[in-house]
């Protein structure tokens, strides 16, 4: 039996775990019929390890252990599920050649591979494979760590100097700035492991509304942005989040559009097959792999901008012509001001007006209505009226209402059993 | 550019660690795994400290008598910055919060140091489709004031802040600044600050962006302060419990909306719902209970009784609005 090991190889085999015992947090090994039990087993211990202070662990009504990573993330200095960046399985020459390459190389002195094999036999008295030692400089020099130049017909390495050493004024502003951005940017991991490197932590920031599941998607963010960058198209694989279905197809990837409200992330892309704008969030890519450079990317970039000008959240609809939204909501002007900040603040780009006393409109026109309803419910007990070009999503609201005032005005056994 | 990468291994940490102990004292064992459970993974100890000692990681030397070790580096090893972190570091010079950490000539040291760095990503590519639309403005005043309260939780030094009040009313008062809390969603910075009081500090949170003057007091606290005692002290007693049924694809919208709260989750067999309880900061109540309202009818509140009441509260009277239209 292969000996249980707390590191993995590639990141992708734990995201769909991790996201789950974070996210769900009920699922027992049920929930895997596709893994094996003792897949299922490794992976649940090595995420036991990992966030080990915010395990909950729980037993259903069928006594089936579950697990689950819980934690208010505007209490925690960092989010814990870095933690998965942090654990790609090395071998024992790569762990010694880290540190016996970093402390030989920082005199600053340019040396080539032979001497320096020589002088790690002579000053650690360990013996390595020229080739080993001269893949780990490579990967080094890619990696930033090193930086090479050749001499007649050699390599020569020198190590780059660290930037406390040769500038320790900045400390102070990158252990900040990392604390901060390394929830408020992209890729706030690389963020984390700045601090890892100036040995401290953040101390001075909390925040609200971090969707910490996000760093789990990185590894498919990054050649979607190089993508985006680059102008090309790709190829995708996204998984039917319900079903569990694999597709995949050819795009031209346009945007990356973030909800700061829900925790979710999509891209936004120009199917090559039907050339519709469509997105997929992020969560559900499993693969992207580059192609050719797309030359009409400006003018599908241009499509991308004009449609989004009627998009609420994601959904670019199916109609030729907007939908029109009318909201009338009623509020004490002289008490409830707030809520007309909320709305003027909330309501992207739609319209406000004061249609009289305590009596204001909002109106919006936007591809897909159904995607503002849940924003529209959060003013229930205000809606005076609410209208939608849309009849199908207008008479789902009402319906909706309908259901929620049958749901609330009856005293159910259910809220009695909890003490309401 | 790889992203996961074995250079910012948990475990090349640990071991940094170790053998900067190491190479100033030689350390035990008991040293080394106090460091490994402090610093790496729950198990972590258990496979760092026996290839340490085994030799598999010929990076420590026994002593004499082969109970302590040293390290065999010369010296505390200084990783520089790797590509990708100076790349990431490239992109944020795009970000205009990046000045609230730095001044203007380390902001230029920085552009000259990462002048051969690609950025990472352009932030064009991004687009946040529903933050609002009030957002802090950072600019020079927004800048200094941050910095000056940035010093000021370093050194503990209490501020005098004059300030908006939520009702526009200009207040001032002392406060010793202890923290700076960020939403992405309302694009604001806060600050937890504490005042004192016959019976000990109280806490309050003002919004960075309604300061409008600091002054520095020269005044410096030395008792130790424990802030996470005081956004302990608002956490609710009771959570909120709610259902969820699985129309609409509610589970997994829930689950991840209410994400960044502590939360346990059950799955009821019988009904196929799910019960859910989130705790939540007392302060913020009314956010949550907007979330939950959201949701419509495929979420149905259970308790507790106080912010069950709100819900009612709200459905009856959009029930009478109706009527009444």
């Amino acid at each position: 039996m292969a000996e249980f090991n707390e590191l993995i190889k590639h990141f992708n085999k734990v995201r769909t775990y991790v996201r789950d015992f974070y996210v769900y947090g009920f699922k027992s090994r049920m929930d895997y019929p596709e893994s094996g039990r003792r897949t299922y087993d490794n992976e649940r211990r090595r995420i036991e390890s990992w966030f080990a202070d915010y395990i909950q662990y729980d037993y259903d009504s069928s006594h089936k252990k579950s697990v689950a990573i819980t934690m208010d993330s505007n209490r925690i200095d960092s989010n814990p599920l870095f933690n998965v960046w942090k654990t790609k399985s090395f071998t024992n020459n790569d762990i010694m050649l880290h540190f016996f390459l970093l402390d030989l190389m920082q005199d600053g002195e340019s040396r080539n591979v032979d001497t320096i094999n020589d002088e790690l036999i002579e000053r650690y008295q360990v013996l390595f494979e020229v080739q080993t030692v001269r893949n780990k400089l490579m990967e080094y020099e890619q990696n930033g760590l090193f930086m090479v130049k050749k001499e007649g017909r050699q390599h020569v390495y020198t190590a780059y100097t660290n930037w406390l050493t040769s500038h320790p004024d900045l400390y102070t502003g990158l252990k900040e700035a990392a604390s901060y951005f390394q929830t408020a940017a992209p890729f706030g991991f690389i963020g984390s492991t700045i601090l890892d490197s100036l040995r401290c932590q953040n101390d001075h920031f909390r925040f609200r509304h971090d969707y910490l599941a996000h760093t789990l998607e990185d590894e498919v963010l990054l050649p979607l942005l190089t993508a985006i960058k680059e102008k090309q198209q790709i190829s995708i694989q996204i998984k039917h989040i319900r079903s569990g279905h694999i597709n995949e197809f050819e795009c031209v990837p346009l945007k990356i559009r973030v909800s700061t409200q829900t925790g979710r992330r999509y891209i936004c892309v120009r199917r090559l097959a039907d050339r519709r704008l469509s997105t997929y969030r992020l969560d559900s890519v499993q693969n992207v792999s580059p192609l050719k450079s797309e030359s009409d990317y400006d003018r599908y970039s241009a499509g991308y901008e004009k449609n989004n000008r009627y998009t609420w959240g994601v959904s670019f609809g199916c109609r030729r012509e907007p939908e029109q939204v009318c909201m009338q909501i009623s509020l004490d002007e002289m008490t409830e001001g707030y809520l007309i900040n909320r709305l003027n603040r909330e309501g992207r780009h739609g319209q406000l007006n004061r249609i009289q006393p305590d009596i204001y409109e909002y109106t919006i026109e936007c591809w897909d209505s159904a995607e503002m309803i849940p924003w529209i419910r959060t003013f229930t007990g205000r809606i005076l009226n609410f209208t939608c070009s849309n009849k199908q999503v207008e008479l789902r609201f009402w319906h909706d209402m309908k259901r929620m005032q049958k749901m609330y005005a009856e005293d159910t056994s259910e809220t009695m059993s909890l003490g309401g | 550019m790889e992203l996961f990468s074995e250079i910012y291994n948990c475990y090349y940490q640990v071991v940094a660690r170790i053998l900067e102990e190491a190479s100033q004292a030689t350390i035990s064992p008991a040293e080394m795994a106090r460091i490994a459970e402090k610093y790496g993974y729950d198990e972590s100890a258990l496979t760092i400290i026996p290839h340490l000692l085994d030799g598999d990681w010929a990076l420590l030397t026994p002593d004499e008598g082969g109970k302590n070790f040293a390290s065999r580096l010369s010296q505390p090893v200084r990783v520089p910055f790797t590509s990708l972190q100076k790349s990431w570091l490239k992109t944020l010079l795009e970000d205009e919060r990046i000045g609230l950490f730095f001044t203007d000539e380390q902001l230029e040291l920085l552009r000259q140091l990462l002048a051969d760095t690609a950025p990472l990503y352009d932030p064009s590519a991004f687009q946040y489709f529903d933050h609002y639309q009030d957002r802090d403005v950072i600019n020079s005043s927004f800048r200094k004031h941050f910095q000056l309260i940035l010093k000021a939780i370093e050194q503990h030094q209490t501020l005098k802040l004059s300030y908006y009040s939520v009702k526009g009313r200009l207040m001032e008062f002392t406060y010793l600044p202890c923290r700076i809390e960020y939403s992405a969603k309302d694009g604001k910075f806060r600050l937890y600050a504490l005042y004192r009081r016959r019976n000990g500090w109280r806490m309050d949170i003002l919004h960075i962006g309604r300061i409008l003057k600091i002054e520095e007091t020269g005044y410096y606290i030395e008792e130790p302060i424990d802030m996470d005692q005081f956004t302990e002290d608002s956490l609710c007693q009771e959570p909120i419990v709610i259902e969820i049924s699985d129309d609409r694809n509610a589970l997994e919208r829930t689950m991840l909306h209410f994400s960044c709260y502590q939360k346990k989750v059950e799955r009821i067999d019988e009904t196929g719902k799910y019960r859910c309880s989130i705790y939540y900061d007392k302060t913020r109540e009314t956010e949550l209970l907007i979330q939950v309202l959201a949701f419509g009818p495929v979420v149905r509140v259970l308790g507790p009784d106080s912010f069950l009441n709100q819900v009612r509260e709200r459905v009856s009277r959009q029930q009478k609005l109706t009527i009444s239209f």
